[in-house]
């Protein structure tokens, strides 16, 4: 099971964190901060690392500047 | 009724009056904007015995709102030569709004060279004490004698050593919520400059043994939608990013799109972002003993705050922000996250905007003074800016004064402010705003990145930059604009809770006519000050120099530029 956000969707082994997002139903755009147990990874980043079992994946939208 | 604390450091008077009647619904950015445009002559020198420094509570002051306790800063600016609003978190707006004082006021300058502080007690009376033991010491020690002398139940707001050598970069510093660490800043404008001249070395409120009681119209309808909003906006909290991890947060996004300014806003990518980035920081924070999650105020619920220690799990620095972070950063070519908060640490403690600072020894890397890259030599720069050296005070005076002086060409200022940490060439809403707010160029004004159709087109940005400034000028008035970002689907509540708490009209128009009233007021009096059109546009080389990361330019049209506020 990998968790996105408050969804769970089935672990598939070789998934991508952006495979597992898709997956999720969820969309990202530049402004998201996408974390896998709890780390930050690029939007680059997503298309490359692949999910483990029992991943969270969080994604967090920027809605200010600091 | 709310009350004003007037000081006047002409004859070293203080009297506590009620405020007037046309402020009582006010608060913070628009209380400081009326005001100023009444009683001080835009003209005036800023470091002069006209200028008054205004220190004001929020409208939803003494609330439960969340972050309703900001404190706004204002006065005649020594860096912009216009208005200026600076807004700062900390402890110190609650213990006012607790005193039942929404306004403090001091005009004029002394006739000596003494130094004083400002202390309002436990019962709320006001007092000038002498503070020429504190001359010359920089803010952590200032906090810290303060706590041995008077005790810890108290707040803080302070200058160092720069703003009594009236650096026009000079903050003022804010004691943090339960910390008490001086790390809140009023950075923007050289404010502690002002403080500087009136020789007020500190303001120190003490917790009231009697709360000032609010008198609202309607207590229990303000109750019921204070909870609504508070409710919201602590759900959203919980994906927003500034509060799982913090400001730093923000260079996740900046730098793979070309908004993170590098190399003196030279339009080229940082590929050692993440040295400087949002895993490193919580690497540091878990390793050492340090924390995320902290409100630098009473019941703030987004608590973006955090306490970063040295390697050695000392404690270093506090509130340490994007902004800082990629403007030594970054734009110093430096990707050393330790020496970056030591820069802030020392900031904080002599008391400057590190936005304005740091921009500054840009200027003096691009000139080759010192190497890019290079953090001690930039260190040895703060330290000299601390010890008051001629280089130290040339410094002092900021970006502009700094890159004209090395004979600089690219110098990233408007209205003689420097710019923050969003590269206008692909945020060009955010250059709108840089190049329109009567603030010089504040991110904080009208951020629009994300938010228009295309960050680096040209469609729409205008737009984005003044439904933004229009909303920051009232939000800068009710709350911290961290918490505003978080409760957007709730902003028509905000004219129903006025209504409850002063009764009136609980239409939006009331809330957003504040933002549109408190925008051409502060224009008004940058027009009075001198200001023209020529002051509304962004330097030179962003028209003409390319973004390496998209190929942009800053193609705004002077037109769009002058019509923005024509509501």
């Amino acid at each position: 099971m990998v968790r996105v956000n408050e969804r769970e969707i089935e672990y598939k082994k070789g998934m991508t964190v952006a495979d597992a997002i898709r997956e999720a139903g969820q969309s990202i755009d530049k402004m998201t901060i996408v974390i896998v147990d709890g780390i930050v990874l690029s939007l680059d980043e997503i298309k490359s690392v692949i999910v483990e079992d029992g991943a969270f994946i969080k994604l967090l939208p920027l809605i200010s500047g600091g | 009724m709310w009350s004003k604390l007037v000081v006047n450091m002409d004859n070293l008077s203080i009297s506590r009056v009620a405020l007037e009647e046309e402020f009582q619904d006010l608060g913070g950015r628009s209380l400081i904007a009326q005001y100023l445009i009444k009683n001080v002559p835009p003209t005036c020198d800023p470091l002069g015995e006209e200028n008054v420094l205004l220190f004001a509570t929020g409208i939803f002051a003494g609330t439960r709102f969340a972050t309703a306790n900001r404190l706004s800063v204002g006065g005649k600016s020594p860096l912009t030569g216009g208005i200026k609003e600076s807004n700062v978190g900390g402890y110190a707006a609650t213990l006012l709004a607790e005193h039942g004082i929404k306004l403090i006021t001091i005009s004029g300058l002394p006739k000596d060279d003494n130094l004083r502080i400002l202390y309002i007690d436990k019962n709320g009376n006001a007092n000038l004490l002498d503070a020429n033991e504190y001359k010359g010491i920089n803010n952590y020690e200032f906090v810290e004698k303060i706590h041995e002398r008077f005790g810890k139940d108290l707040a803080t707001i302070s200058i160092g050593s720069a703003g009594e050598r009236l650096y026009k970069c000079s903050s003022i510093q804010v004691s943090e919520y339960n910390s008490g660490h001086p790390s809140r800043a009023a950075g923007r404008g050289g404010l502690g400059a002002v403080m500087g001249s009136k020789g007020i070395k500190g303001i120190v409120i003490e917790k009231p043994e009697e709360k000032y009681e609010i008198p609202y119209k309607d207590k229990e309808k303000f109750e019921e939608i204070c909870l609504k909003l508070n409710r919201m906006i602590a759900e959203s909290a919980k994906k927003d990013p500034f509060h799982n991890i913090g400001t730093i947060s923000t260079i996740e996004v900046t730098a793979p799109n070309g908004i993170l300014p590098v190399a003196n806003f030279s339009g080229k990518l940082f590929k050692d972002y993440k040295k400087v980035g949002a895993n490193k920081f919580m690497e540091n924070l878990k390793t050492r003993g340090g924390r995320n999650k902290i409100p630098c105020q009473p019941g703030c619920i987004v608590q973006c705050s955090n306490c970063y220690n040295d390697e050695n799990g000392n404690y270093l620095t506090s509130g340490f922000e994007y902004e800082t972070i990629a403007m030594f950063g970054p734009n110093c070519l430096i990707s050393d996250l330790d020496a970056i908060a030591k820069m802030d640490r020392i900031c904080d403690d002599i008391g400057v905007d590190t936005i304005e600072t740091a921009n500054a020894i840009a200027m003096c890397m691009e000139a080759g003074k010192i190497n890019w890259s290079d953090a001690d030599a930039v260190l040895n720069l703060l330290n000299e800016m601390a010890e008051g050296t001629e280089f130290g005070r040339l410094l002092g005076q900021g970006c502009e004064a700094v890159g004209k002086s090395l004979g600089v060409e690219r110098i990233p200022v408007v209205k003689h402010q420097a710019m923050a940490a969003y590269d206008p060439r692909n945020t060009k809403g955010t250059g709108i705003t840089y190049a329109t707010s009567p603030m010089g160029a504040d991110h904080t004004a009208g951020l629009t990145m994300g938010r228009a159709f295309d960050d680096s087109g040209r469609t729409a940005q205008a737009y984005a930059s003044n439904k933004l400034q229009v909303a920051i000028a009232f939000a800068d008035s009710m709350m911290c604009i961290m918490t505003f970002a978080n409760m957007v689907p709730g902003v028509p509540l905000l004219a129903e809770m006025m209504a409850a708490l002063y009764g009136g009209s609980s239409d939006f128009s009331r809330v957003a006519s504040i933002g549109v009233k408190t925008l051409l007021t502060e224009r008004e009096f940058n027009r009075r000050a001198g200001m023209t059109d020529a002051d509304d546009r962004l330097p030179d080389f962003f028209y003409k120099e390319r973004s390496f990361a998209t190929g942009s330019k800053f193609d705004i049209h002077d037109m769009e530029l002058r019509t923005i506020f024509d509501f």
